[in-house]
């Protein structure tokens, strides 16, 4: 576990207002997503990924916590596909290698 | 696996009563962890992102509108231009926080996660919570217009309900119609670009050229959350109850509530036009209150009545923890009544329009329960309370000048020890865990539970069925219950009948009754019916009115419906009218 993300500090001049320059602290937000990921004390009440919760033998849908509503489902149906996609380009040049190689 | 990203902002007051210090703060979540975890604020799962900087632009007003500026501002410019550029800014700074998250430049990468495992994850944006002025300042839509959808009120021949038909407002909706203005005028200045985009008439504001959103792959009207706290509880606060109170009366409203028995933790002695700084807790009470206090008041209308019975419908439904289809189709059925019965308000004389952001935004929720689960995950309340927590309680600690760089090392070395707490305490549970407890039993927590001296202590029995006329069943009730138990426990076939009255004089009365121990509140607890509700606390008052004649306490019992069991005895089988005090 790794100790509290970064502050950082970046000037920001806007191009209508070149006189008075504006200071932004952040933190980047993917350090901080990882943060939060790795606090044991959330391990276990922690949603992995996106799930469609029904009452059995019906189509209801039953909404509670973002995990179990659409807009995640979407994300995770979108990168699956990216995934698909980049092992069927993987398996594409795998057998463009076992082509060449027999042509030798 | 996905990191939903959830972002939180709001301006807060450093100072409590001068001073213009103001303090706009980004906090983060995931909306991996489960709700009632994430709604604590004490629980580390929020997250200070980023201080927005914020600015009133008084030197580049002074410069541009000073006699030897080479650009001439009229009026109207001059006013809105510092406007302009505190919405460009907030754009700017949070599309420098943004950034990781956009489609082009997010990556999966190897994480250690919950359960000591790696995941591969990847941060996407689920939701925003903000308040109504900062939803229209991230969707780039003037006041007048919907950060949602595409309906556009205040025109002739629309209506409210047009909100639930129109079409929801996608970012390249927005960002095409900027596009166009741009490429029609490529060298206007920015505070002539926001006229020329406003004659386009189609709601959007124009103070911004390049949303922060513009790189995300998710438009405004899907990651905006509606805001339970504002958008619901103070909604009704600020209008429905203000008409109320105009109609019937300010008096008669605080008197009709005033009379109302207790109910929860809160009661309004005095009405609520006295009230001084009410909170979203009181926000919330009063719901509970007013269905009641408006029943049979004068100058009621029928349809007024219903108008306001569906709001309430509508503001408890969406707050339940948990939702589900059908549940939404009844709200459609609310929303129609609502809608039909909306111009009573016209025509009682109590607006001039019905033309309310909340009220027409309310029809919205049922978009974000289905997209980003039920509205409490998207309140506000968390996000305020952290005001408290985080940035006051900071500021506090510096000595108030140049105190950003201070408070930012104040809360990393918080957060430091913050993490090394937890790291201390998971490494004390996984050893702990190489000795296993057994486990606790969670239904021991369920049921009745009284306080442990009694409130009273040996009353004479004979002392409360005397004062009391409704208690005048107890002796019969108790020996009653003796001798049933009696019957169960030397398991004889032959079962006493017992029925009609009886005295102390009864073989069936145990002695050791004859002083008895009261106690005037207990508290019950309600298991929860299933995984998605938690178990409920509630404190049970039967406090009658001639034990404290002395004191100053009034006596007050709670309301409670009680599903009597038809075949057992005791206190069951007696009705609430048998029960109730003088």
């Amino acid at each position: 576990m790794e100790g509290a993300p970064k502050w950082k500090a970046k000037e920001i001049v806007l191009d209508d207002a070149p006189e008075e320059p504006q200071i932004l602290f952040y933190q980047d937000i993917e350090e901080c997503c990882d943060h939060l990921q790795g606090n044991p004390s959330f391990s276990d009440t922690w949603d992995t990924g996106p799930k469609k919760v029904k009452y059995s033998g019906t189509e209801t849908h039953i909404y509670h916590d973002p995990s179990t509503a659409d807009l995640w489902w979407t994300y995770q149906v979108h990168i699956g596909c990216l995934h698909y996609c980049l092992f069927s380009q993987m398996a594409d040049i795998w057998t463009f290698r076992k082509k060449l190689l027999r042509g030798q | 696996m996905i990191q939903a990203v959830i972002l939180a902002s709001d301006e807060t007051h450093l100072t409590n009563f001068s001073g213009s210090k103001v303090f706009h703060a980004l906090y983060m979540t995931l909306g991996n962890i489960y709700g009632h975890i994430r709604r604590q604020p004490q629980s580390g799962a929020w997250v200070l992102l980023a201080i927005l900087p914020s600015s009133s632009f008084t030197q580049t007003l002074l410069n541009l509108t000073s006699p030897q500026s080479y650009v001439k501002l009229n009026k109207n410019q001059a006013a809105s231009l510092p406007g302009i550029l505190k919405q460009c800014l907030y754009h700017e700074c949070m599309a420098i926080v943004i950034d990781p998250l956009c489609y082009a430049k997010r990556r999966s990468c190897f994480v250690l996660g919950p359960g000591n495992k790696i995941h591969s994850s990847m941060a996407c944006l689920v939701g925003y919570i903000a308040d109504m002025k900062e939803q229209f300042m991230i969707a780039c839509v003037t006041p007048r217009a919907c950060p949602i959808c595409l309906a556009q009120p205040r025109l002739h021949n629309s209506t409210i309900q047009d909100h639930c038909t129109a079409k929801p407002h996608t970012g390249s909706s927005t960002l095409d119609v900027l596009y166009r203005v741009r490429n029609a005028h490529p060298d206007v200045p920015i505070w002539k670009f926001r006229t020329l985009v406003s004659k386009e008439k189609c709601g959007v504001s124009g103070y911004v050229e390049h949303p922060f959103w513009e790189d995300l792959d998710v438009g405004p009207s899907h990651f905006i959350c509606q805001d339970l706290l504002h958008g619901a509880h103070k909604f009704f606060w600020d209008h429905p109850c203000k008409w109320i109170a105009s109609l019937i009366g300010t008096e008669c409203l605080d008197r009709r509530i005033s009379l109302l028995p207790k109910e929860g933790l809160h009661h309004f002695k005095s009405g609520i036009s006295k009230l001084k700084q009410a909170s979203g807790r009181e926000h919330r009470d009063l719901l509970k209150y007013i269905a009641p206090a408006l029943a049979g008041a004068p100058r009621v209308t029928p349809q007024f009545r219903d108008f306001i019975l569906a709001l309430l419908h509508i503001i408890m439904i969406i707050q339940l923890p948990m939702l589900d289809d059908n549940i939404l189709g009844e709200l459609d059925k609310h929303f129609e009544v609502m809608y039909a019965n909306a111009d009573e308000a016209i025509s009682l004389g109590l607006r001039k329009n019905l033309w309310i952001p909340k009220l027409m935004a309310l029809t919205h929720f049922c978009q974000d329960i289905q997209l980003g689960g039920v509205s409490s995950n998207w309140s506000s309340e968390t996000p305020e309370t952290l005001h408290k927590l985080l940035p006051k309680s900071l500021y506090g600690q510096t000595n108030h000048k140049d105190y950003h760089i201070p408070m930012l090392e104040m809360l990393t070395v918080h957060e430091t020890k913050r993490v090394r707490h937890e790291y201390i305490q998971w490494r004390s549970s996984i050893q702990s865990s190489q000795h296993p407890n057994p486990p606790l039993d969670h239904t021991q927590n369920y049921g009745i539970k009284i306080a442990q001296r009694p409130h009273k202590q040996g009353v004479a029995i004979t002392s409360l069925t005397a004062k009391s006329g409704s208690l005048a069943g107890l002796i019969s009730a108790i020996c009653k219950f003796s001798a049933e138990a009696d019957a169960t426990a030397s398991t004889s076939t032959a079962t006493h009948q017992v029925s009609g009255t009886y005295d102390l004089s009864s073989p069936w009365f145990p002695r050791r009754y004859n002083k008895l121990d009261l106690w005037w509140s207990y508290r019950l607890t309600i298991p929860p019916f299933n995984e998605f509700y938690e178990r409920e606390t509630r404190t049970i008052w039967c406090k009658t009115v001639e034990d404290h004649q002395k004191s100053k306490w009034k006596g007050y019992g709670s309301c409670v419906f009680v599903l009597a069991h038809p075949k057992r005895h005791g206190i069951h089988s007696m009705s609430a009218t048998t029960l109730k005090g003088p």
